[in-house]
């Protein structure tokens, strides 16, 4: 396997009242072609900060990002777009993700037009309609407008828009976490099973940690702006080594009425600010096994075992 | 205190989700007609300003006399059958005057508001979406426009350029594009943070597409409701700068037709009150749709 | 047990622009609320849950109107009280927390100060009296150092703060009742183990009843007593709450637990209910959730399903309730 997209110290900082952003901090990681690498933590971790870096939608403080052994820090103009032709996103909101104004078959031909692909507009009309077959939505719809469909079928629509330039990865941002959940299955199948169809490869952005668990083969889990551990799903799932993902696992409400019972740690204070980040260990004002070092000293992003990598003074 | 404003907020939330449970699919165009069902001031201002409309158009087949007909025979007299709005001191007919005064006037209304809906639309597009330097520049330029006093702004214009129609249609444009370019902007801005314009950005769409295809057809029904409004404002600008005196003395505007009347308003009252009435009318049926269809058009704005 | 919230056959209707017939968004729904248990309400978005506490609150909008029958809370029927009858009881005797506590508070008071008069208001304390209790009450609520947080405006306090705020006004007037709708869906996971806790916690200790009011049936397992499922504007299954989990009868309620995707590994499919929720105006004749059943049989499509006992306080709106451990799509998991 290769890297399909490689990010090397990414860091983004944005000005803020009372100090700076630090939004992502030094990240640095590898997708594989192929794979689905999962991204959670909660707000304000830079998840969503470092999806749009990835795509280049928001310029890096500093760091670069290699997609197909191409620095696109380099790249301009025409060769950029024709590189990003193979980056897509799918994004959280299906009400805001797509224009009220435009039928779907316009907001679905729009990147199709964007990079001319096929020689006529009826070549890709056609082709719009095969994609909505694509993803389960009748073809008929091609002159309805948004607001005419529920939220599944507007993410369905969303799916159809980052498929029609056949993309090699797709970024994934929250694309469920606005779905019921009889419906929130239905889009994960869909992205599963396109995956299957393709060979697509997904880096996917969620805070919920049974959703990510479910699709992807690693996942990174980012605590303001930084990765604390980076791991195979099963292996990071069974037995945690950062406490932070430790706590995050625990406070997840589970369907498990029996559960509640059980002793459980719980993560006390608040979600902290990327604004001025402590010192030291980032996570150490929140973290029961803290000590000086912690405080003095940031962890390194280290790999603990073959495959397993963890920011921690002291490991679980 | 805190109860009223939680129980507003109850109110409102239950209204969305009301909304949201029932699956509305009604479109802008779809509530501006039932608006109009609703509104019947609205409704009723749509009939006047067609009705005013049709008037001005049709002018020769509804009066038999000329406007300019001078009949020293019959001065300054009061309504009658011959003479509805009776005569004006050079024996005009005063109905026919205000009959073909309203096309001048209604042109004034819609031709400087068309110049400024295009001129603001674009200033704001540009200042909103390149940001930066061009931004401050045009927006540094509304604000002159927009604290300088719109009618002495206007009459600057008429005294530096003289006083012809067409200027008029150029004082009205320079004092009311800053108010449109203004709203575009603000709400460029909001657009342009939206999350189907950073979708069609990561898709490599380019700037002026995304421009043309989402930025601005989002600003359609502001736009219109702006439009609507902008031309009552053109016809009572012009009316005060007519009565001023530095309108065009030979377009028979309803505003000059006051002006020429005020002389006689104690002897011949209808000489004024009769354009005076057509101006009032005019304008409150261009209010009357313009806020109906604001408040048509407001959800869709916040969504 | 003695109930303190008692709902019959409500039923509320929604008028919208330009469509004459009324849409029927709660259909004679039954909710039993005991002293001092917290009762969880789930479904999914547009079932009607919300719609169902709003009215009995007397807080529906404008164009919503309850088309019959009771709320019987305290020997009063709430739905039959005028406005001045409800405020009374309103955050006096029965409190609601949101799931954007941001909104819910006025931007420009500062926290203390709205729960303060709240309390004034409703018991005719005096300035200082109200200071020190709200002060006590943030406390309570595991904010930290109150009296700091007393003179906060909204905006300056975190998601999770503000909805501590929101309990503490909620729950220091003692309320009979807590209705709380999505408390906890805008927070974050490790915020909102924190505010399940405390709101436990407070239950436990003031014998307050609870309405839950949620999507997540995670947070219903956490915290409810007994559950009332909801689907297109009807109870379709009540159970308590080991029983449900345990056992679900009603094939929607099998199907909701089938799609979370928890234990599935990658590569199988998750379980998903087939279709969408049908349009309140469009309701199916027989069972509404016949439609996207994989059990429907022809008697489904044309007879509605009353809500049968299938178990010790354990009721379904289906022909042929599911036993243990069926599959949701009649097949093996």
């Amino acid at each position: 396997m290769s890297a399909l997209l490689r990010a090397e110290h990414l860091v983004k900082e944005f000005p803020a009242k009372g100090g700076v952003v630090h939004a992502v901090s030094d990240v640095s990681f590898a997708i594989e072609a192929g794979e689905t690498l999962g991204l959670v933590g909660e707000s304000g971790c830079g998840k969503s900060t470092l999806g749009k870096l990835l795509l280049d939608l928001i310029p890096p403080t500093s760091g670069k990002v290699w997609f197909k052994d191409q620095d696109l820090s380099l790249l301009r103009g025409e060769p950029l777009r024709a590189l990003r032709r193979g980056m897509q996103m799918i994004f959280q909101d299906p009400y805001a993700s797509l224009d009220p104004r435009m039928s779907v078959g316009r907001i679905i031909m729009e990147p199709l037009n964007a990079h001319r692909v096929g020689a006529s507009r009826r070549e890709r009309a056609d082709m719009v309609r095969a994609l909505m077959e694509r993803v389960g939505l009748r073809p008929e719809f091609y002159n309805r407008y948004p607001h005419q469909f529920s939220g599944g079928q507007r993410q369905r629509i969303g799916i159809a828009r980052a498929l029609a330039l056949n993309p090699e990865l797709i970024i994934c941002d929250e694309p469920v976490s606005a779905l019921d959940v009889s419906i929130q299955a239905q889009i994960l199948n869909l992205l599963s099973d396109l995956q299957a169809q393709s060979h697509l490869t997904y880096l996917f952005i969620s805070h919920d940690l049974n959703v990510v668990r479910y699709l992807s083969d690693r996942v990174i889990v980012m605590f303001l702006g930084q990765i604390c551990e980076l791991s195979g799903t099963e292996a990071l799932y069974a037995a945690p080594r950062h406490p932070y993902t430790r706590f995050l696992l625990d406070a997840v409400p589970q369907p498990d009425p029996n559960r509640r019972d059980e002793a459980r740690a719980m993560l006390t204070g608040e979600v902290s600010s990327p604004v001025n980040p402590p010192a030291g260990c980032r996570f150490h004002p929140r973290c029961p096994y803290a000590d000086d070092r912690c405080r003095r000293e940031p962890p390194q992003l280290t790999e603990l075992e073959p495959g397993r990598l963890c920011a921690c003074h002291h490991p679980l | 205190m805190k109860k009223t404003f939680k129980d507003r907020y109850t109110a409102k939330l239950s209204a969305q989700i009301a909304e949201s449970e029932i699956q509305s699919d009604v479109g802008v165009f779809k509530s501006i007609l039932n608006m109009l069902r609703v509104n019947r001031a609205a409704l009723l201002g749509l009939i006047v300003i067609v009705l005013i409309a049709l008037t001005a158009l049709a002018a020769p087949l509804i009066t038999r006399y000329d406007p300019n007909e001078i009949d020293l025979a019959s001065m300054n007299e009061p309504p009658s059958a011959e003479h509805w709005f009776g005569t004006d001191d050079l024996g005009q007919d005063v109905f026919t005057r205000v009959v073909y005064g309203g096309r001048i006037s209604l042109m004034i209304g819609f031709v400087p508001s068309v110049i400024s809906l295009v001129l603001g639309t674009l200033l704001g597009l540009m200042a909103g979406y390149m940001g930066k330097r061009v931004d401050a520049v045009i927006m540094r330029l509304a604000d002159v426009v927009l604290a300088y006093p719109s009618l002495l702004l206007a009459m600057v214009v008429m005294y530096t350029l003289g006083a012809s129609i067409l200027n008029m249609f150029i004082a009205l444009s320079v004092i009311n594009w800053a108010g449109t370019a203004r709203v575009v902007r603000a709400q460029t801005l909001s657009l342009k943070e939206k999350e189907f314009v950073e979708a069609a950005r990561s898709m490599g769409v380019s700037r002026w597409m995304i421009v043309l295809r989402h930025i601005l057809p989002n600003c359609v029904p502001n736009l219109i409701v702006l439009f609507t409004l902008d031309i009552p404002g053109a016809i009572m600008w012009e009316s005060s700068m007519s009565f001023l005196g530095v309108g065009d003395p030979n377009a028979a505007s309803w505003g000059l037709m006051v002006s020429q009347g005020k002389g006689y308003a104690y002897m011949c009252p209808w000489l004024i009150l009769a354009p005076g009435l057509a101006i009032l009318i005019t304008v409150m049926a261009f209010n009357f749709l313009g806020d109906g269809l604001r408040d048509a058009i407001d959800p869709y704005m916040k969504t | 047990m003695e109930n303190i919230l008692e709902i019959r056959n409500l039923s509320v209707s929604f008028a919208s622009d330009g469509v004459r017939e009324r849409a029927v968004a709660v259909n004679g729904v039954d909710i039993d609320i005991p002293r001092g248990k917290t009762v969880g309400l789930v479904g999914e978005s547009g079932c009607g849950k919300s719609v169902t506490s709003l009215s009995v609150m007397g807080l529906l909008a404008a164009n919503g109107r309850v088309e019959g029958g009771s709320a019987m809370f305290g020997g009063q029927d709430l739905l039959k009280l005028n406005d001045r009858q409800m405020r009374q009881i309103r955050g006096n005797r029965i409190s609601m927390i949101f799931q954007e506590p941001m909104t819910s508070l006025n931007p420009v008071i500062p926290v203390g100060k709205q729960v303060a008069e709240a309390l004034r208001l409703h018991t005719g304390a005096d300035a200082k009296a109200a200071k020190v209790r709200t002060v006590e009450i943030f406390g309570k609520v595991g904010i930290p150092e109150p009296e700091k947080r007393y003179g906060c405006y909204p905006h300056q306090l975190s998601g999770g703060l503000r909805q501590r705020v929101m309990i503490g006004m909620a729950m220091i007037l003692k309320p009979d009742l807590l209705i709380a709708d999505e408390p906890t869906t805008a927070l974050d996971v490790s915020i909102e183990a924190q505010i399940l806790r405390l709101m436990r916690d407070l239950q436990r200790e003031s014998g307050t009843s609870i309405l839950m009011i949620t999507h997540n049936l995670g947070v219903v397992a956490e915290l409810c007593d007994s559950v009332y499922v909801m689907y297109a504007g009807e109870v379709v299954e009540t159970a308590e709450v080991h029983a449900l989990f345990d056992a679900c009868a009603h094939p929607y309620t099998r199907g909701l637990m089938a799609s979370l995707p928890r234990m599935t590994p990658k590569g199988q499919r998750l379980y998903n209910i087939p279709g969408t929720v049908p349009n309140l105006r469009a309701m199916p004749a027989g069972c509404r959730f016949a439609p996207r059943c994989a059990f429907a049989v022809e008697r489904c499509q044309n007879e509605k399903p009353p809500l049968i006992t299938v178990g010790d306080g354990h009721c379904c709106r289906c022909f042929t309730p599911l036993s243990r451990g069926a599959a949701p799509g009649g097949e093996p998991l």
